[in-house]
């Protein structure tokens, strides 16, 4: 197998990406069967196959995200103890072997596992028709299992968001799909995969919307949101239906707080920006290293996050969800919820960079959690005055980390709503989520993804550039009907005597209110071929112009502008009556003023 | 178009080739189904392992912890209870002992938060608000104790509620007797005598010992009281009785009680240091009883033996005069004052002479105030207006002049133990009379 994309040593290609392996691809395409062939036979089948996939996918990926949580969870206990503290021996050791062991099976066996998973999936939707290898699948779940459960600083969703996009392509490409059908299945999985590792559906399929497919698309949305449910109905199965967190009781007690929810928002986007910044300049620089060094990067990352554990903190190690579970609890001081922000982005940085498989929202949660619960105690302590609930504010750090740090904005409001269950500190989560996302983005251009997709060499599209691209419309490129008007009785006769001579084109209003536009040569071929007497709604052709509303895309007038000189837009309440024309030079027009 | 014309025109061919398709997409999606059904008992199984093992290690944990606090390792465990919540993170009593550990740790603000966490979850909970309580009156926050406590109390319990807030509320009694809130501790106590069972000796004696201790004797007597009514020979009960009787000045009742108290066999018991410094104290208020009651001119007494103790308490109570006048007199008063005159051999007449002398004229400019009335002035004046020696025979003539006699006697022990400070001997018994004289021999 080519390992050309993660070959140690060398650098990325451009244009191929971690985790998708393309002599696999190509092999894969080769014994696939016809898809035209099958859709002549059974035209509906791709369609009425994808909901029922859509289930089965959710199920399956649930089921996998509860053994790799399972998985990581022994593997902690096995490795670290029941209960790591400061000054144990092994807290020192194990995670460097782990990291030997890791950084092994990625160079040797496993080459697709390195990296989080998002960008890997969003390569496998735009470049390889939603392809992910089942080795890929099975490296990732053991790779990741054994660096997070070992101690490195990661997260299991962003690999349980790649296990599910990956379950998804493995059941679609069984089924032989349409090529159309297996891209959808990508971001398919990837929200069930999500969804069960974060037991929170709605967060789930907002960050997929908002990261990997980038639009809100009806054909692929309800299946995301049956596979999600499927996914989080198993997980809770088994973990139960409680969040991952126990929410404190959370309100907003007065305006003035929203002053301190400010204060959160800005330092929730500096420290994205510290967080961001750091990965940004220790990745590539770790990346473009000798090959030999890929063996020890992983375990020289390892001894570091164990020496933070060994000497005093191994709070960092891991995803730190009970940690996060602390701090909302408010049973750490301020200095100490600082120390662990700061350190955390530090084990972080150097656990993703190092090229150990893993994911970053559970850090990125982690480090907001621990940020908001520091300035929400500070200010509890020096500012007595604040009706302050230490609680609330590592929970909105959370999603002030997450809007500013992932720039999903969305999501990370949703994410907060759903994990505490309590809509009434929507007010302050959307005040201080802007306030960071603001202030990240004015300091940092791309998005962390991005930053990686680049560093890798890749050109997928920016999800944040998509989301704000204004959709341009019909109305955009409307222009008023200053062109002749004929109702559809008139004679050819009278139609050419009235023409204008510098008229192009004219409209004909028919009886049944449609409309119908010809240009001058049309008519001079009519008005040859009939008798001059003849009715015009006899005379034209038995074709009809499509109904156009100027709340359309744009886009969607293009196809009829090779059968029609102009399209007439109509008023949607008013059927028959003329918002206004467009011709194809409008259009174009329209998108190069763009 | 009719119905059949939507039909796709099929060839044979085709038609068989459509069939192997469905059987294909059938066989798939069973084969699907297999695998999903085959991944589901493989995960049940691995999560009920991984449950079970997290189980077992919460277990582990949390008996790991509870044995540090019994052996007083708070610190241990902290770490080890944290590790047990870790592993059974809804497990409401290990929050709990977490909690206490992390107090009894002197982590005291940390506790204090988690309980408060632990009580947003719980809200009523009389457990949490009992251990706020404790935090609160650990950390010096009086008003904050008390009204957690009182949240406690009224909080909820599980099982025993009934019992467990009568121990809170003697928590919270002994809290307010201890930072001298005795109205606030004689409140709760009365509450909590009026809620007890009376058959219940225990918490009967505890009542009574709080009520003893907030300064409330009318009331623990009347416990030890009920408690005897019950169980005439119960020690403690009979000491109770006995030395709140004592208290009271019922010394007739004290006495009493303190000599079937100390009647009683020994016991084991008794061998114990408070025991036996409590059975030296009601032997000591039984002499003092027994003194009080021979020196006391009761009523229920013959006349002449009744005479005889006036007479005796007289002589006692004009020498207690004479030497709290003298130890005045010797005192260093103002510059002024005039050198102190020899005692005559009537203590009367000299003590008329002492107070005879004309205060000193006020000096320049100041206003003639009116000089301060003397209480020993007082009394010397009423005793020169009694004859200066009495007999027994003019006693039994004259009851009005006994009664008169021993009212002066009384008046005399109280004021000079205000001027010249408590009295010894038989003045001091005299003195216990003279507080409450009606009270010494009711029953």
């Amino acid at each position: 197998m080519s390992t050309a994309t993660e070959t140690p040593g060398m650098k990325p290609v451009p244009g191929v990406v971690p985790g998708v392996d393309p002599v696999e691809v190509a092999a894969e395409r080769r014994y696939r069967p016809n898809p035209a062939e099958v859709q002549r036979l059974a035209p509906n089948r791709d369609e009425r196959l994808f909901l029922v996939l859509s289930i089965f996918i959710g199920v399956i990926s649930g089921l996998m995200v509860v053994c790799f949580r399972v998985a990581i969870n022994w593997i902690q206990v096995l490795t670290l103890g029941s209960s790591p503290h400061p000054g144990q021996f092994r807290l020192f050791f194990v995670p460097m072997g782990v990291g030997l062991l890791v950084a092994v099976l990625v160079q040797l066996v496993f080459p697709g596992a390195r990296g989080s998973g998002i960008n890997q999936t969003k390569a496998a939707l735009y470049i390889y028709n939603g392809y992910i290898s089942f080795r890929t699948v099975l490296g990732k779940f053991i790779t990741s299992a054994l660096a997070i459960g070992g101690g490195f600083s990661l997260g299991p969703e962003d690999p349980s968001l790649q296990i599910g996009a990956g379950v998804a392509s493995m059941v679609s490409r069984r089924l032989n799909l349409s090529r159309e059908r297996l891209r959808m299945f990508a971001p398919i999985g990837a929200a069930a995969g999500l969804a069960a590792a974060f037991n929170a559906p709605i967060s789930a399929i907002l960050f997929v919307v908002e990261e990997v497919i980038g639009r809100w698309s009806a054909a692929v949305l309800g299946s995301i949101v049956l596979s999600a449910i499927s996914s989080v109905v198993v997980a809770r199965w088994f973990w139960g239906a409680e969040p991952m967190f126990r929410i404190p009781v959370v309100t907003l007690r007065g305006p003035q707080e929203l002053l301190a929810y400010t204060v959160l928002g800005v330092a929730g986007g500096v420290a994205s920006l510290l967080f961001s910044k750091a990965l940004g300049y220790s990745r590539p620089r770790l990346r473009n290293l000798p090959r030999w060094t890929f063996y020890v990067q992983s375990p020289v990352a390892g001894l570091i996050v164990g020496a933070i554990a060994f000497f005093g903190f191994p709070q960092v190690m891991g995803p730190g969800y009970n940690v996060i579970d602390q701090a909302m609890h408010g049973q750490f001081t301020w200095k100490f919820l600082l120390a662990l922000a700061l350190l955390k982005i530090v084990a972080t940085t150097i656990s993703f960079s190092s090229g150990t498989p893993g994911g970053m929202f559970a850090p990125t949660l982690f480090i907001g959690a621990m940020l908001g619960a520091s300035i929400g105690t500070f200010e509890k302590i020096f500012f007595p005055a604040f009706p302050i609930s230490v609680g609330s504010y590592a929970l909105v750090g959370m999603g002030v980390l997450f809007a500013a740090f992932l720039r999903v904005p969305l999501t990370s409001v949703f994410m907060v709503l759903e994990v505490s269950g309590n809509y009434s500190i929507v007010l302050p989560v959307i005040l201080a989520n802007t306030i960071a996302y603001l202030v990240s983005r004015s300091l940092q251009p791309y998005p962390i993804f991005e930053t990686f997709t680049h560093q890798d060499g890749l050109d997928l599209p920016s999800m944040e550039e998509q989301r704000e691209e204004s959709v341009l419309h019909l109305e955009d490129a409307l222009r008023p009907v200053n062109l002749p008007v004929f109702p559809g009785s008139a004679t050819l006769e009278e139609v050419t005597a009235q023409l204008g001579a510098d008229a192009p084109m004219l409209l004909v209003k028919l009886r049944d209110g449609s409309w119908y536009s010809m240009n001058r040569g049309e008519l001079t071929s009519l008005t040859e071929a009939q008798p001059p007497d003849t009715l015009l709604e006899r005379a034209i052709q038995p074709d009809r112009m499509p109904l156009l509303f100027p709340d359309l895309p744009l886009d969607s007038a293009i196809p009829y502008l090779s059968r029609w000189p102009v399209l007439p837009i109509q008023n949607r309440a008013s059927k028959g009556i003329l918002e206004g024309v467009v011709t194809l030079e409008d259009v174009l027009g329209r998108y190069q003023q763009k | 178009m009719s119905f059949f014309a939507l039909k796709t025109p099929l060839s044979a061919a085709d038609r068989i080739g459509r069939r192997r398709l469905i059987f294909a997409d059938t066989l798939s999606l069973v084969t699907l189904f297999a695998i999903t059904a085959l991944l589901a008992v493989l995960t049940n199984y691995l999560y009920q392992s991984y449950a079970s093992h997290q189980m077992a290690l919460a277990a582990r944990w949390l008996q790991r912890g509870e044995q540090a606090l019994r052996d007083n390792k708070p610190q241990a465990a902290v770490d080890a209870l944290s590790s047990a919540l870790a592993y059974a993170p809804g497990d409401r009593d290990t929050a709990i002992k977490l909690a206490e550990a992390l107090a009894s740790a002197g982590r005291i603000q940390e506790a204090t938060v988690y309980f408060n966490a632990l009580l947003e979850s719980q809200q009523g909970s009389g457990v949490i608000n009992l251990q706020l309580a404790r935090l609160a009156a650990r950390q010096g926050n009086e008003s904050q104790a008390i009204e957690d406590f009182q949240r406690a109390i009224y909080g909820n319990w599980e099982g025993d509620g009934y019992v467990r807030r009568r121990e809170v509320r003697f928590e919270l009694i002994n809290y307010l007797i201890a930072n001298h809130r005795l109205d606030q501790a004689r409140s709760e106590l009365l509450v909590a005598s009026g809620n007890a069972p009376t058959d219940d000796i225990t918490v009967q004696l505890e009542i009574a010992r709080n009520m003893e201790q907030a300064q409330d004797p009318s009331d623990a007597f009347h416990v030890y009281r009920t408690i005897l009514h019950h169980h005439p020979s119960l020690r403690e009960a009979l000491d109770g009785a006995g030395r709140t009787a004592f208290q009271l000045g019922r010394y007739l009742e004290a006495k009493h009680y303190l000599a079937r108290a100390l009647d009683l066999p020994a016991t084991e018991a008794d061998a114990d240091e408070s025991a036996v410094a409590a059975l030296r104290q009601s032997r000591d208020q039984l002499n003092q009883a027994s003194q009080i009651l021979a020196l006391y001119p009761s009523s229920r007494l013959k006349p002449a033996e009744r005479d005889a103790r006036i007479l005796s308490a007289r002589t006692l109570a004009m020498a207690r005069l004479t030497a709290c006048v003298n130890t005045k007199a010797a005192a260093p008063a103002t510059p002024t004052a005039a050198p102190a005159p020899k005692v005559s051999s009537n203590p009367l007449q000299s003590l008329a002479s002492r107070f005879s002398r004309q205060p000193s004229k006020p000096q320049g400019n100041q206003a003639a105030a009116p000089p301060p009335i003397d209480p020993l002035q007082g009394l010397v004046d009423r005793w020169q207006k009694l004859p200066p020696k009495v007999s027994s025979a003019e006693l039994a003539k004259n009851p009005e002049l006994a009664e008169t006699q021993i009212q002066l006697i009384y008046d005399t022990e109280l004021i000079t133990q205000q001027v010249c400070g408590a009295p010894t001997g038989d003045d001091a018994l005299l003195l216990k009379i003279a507080q409450a004289p009606n009270q010494v021999e009711e029953e």
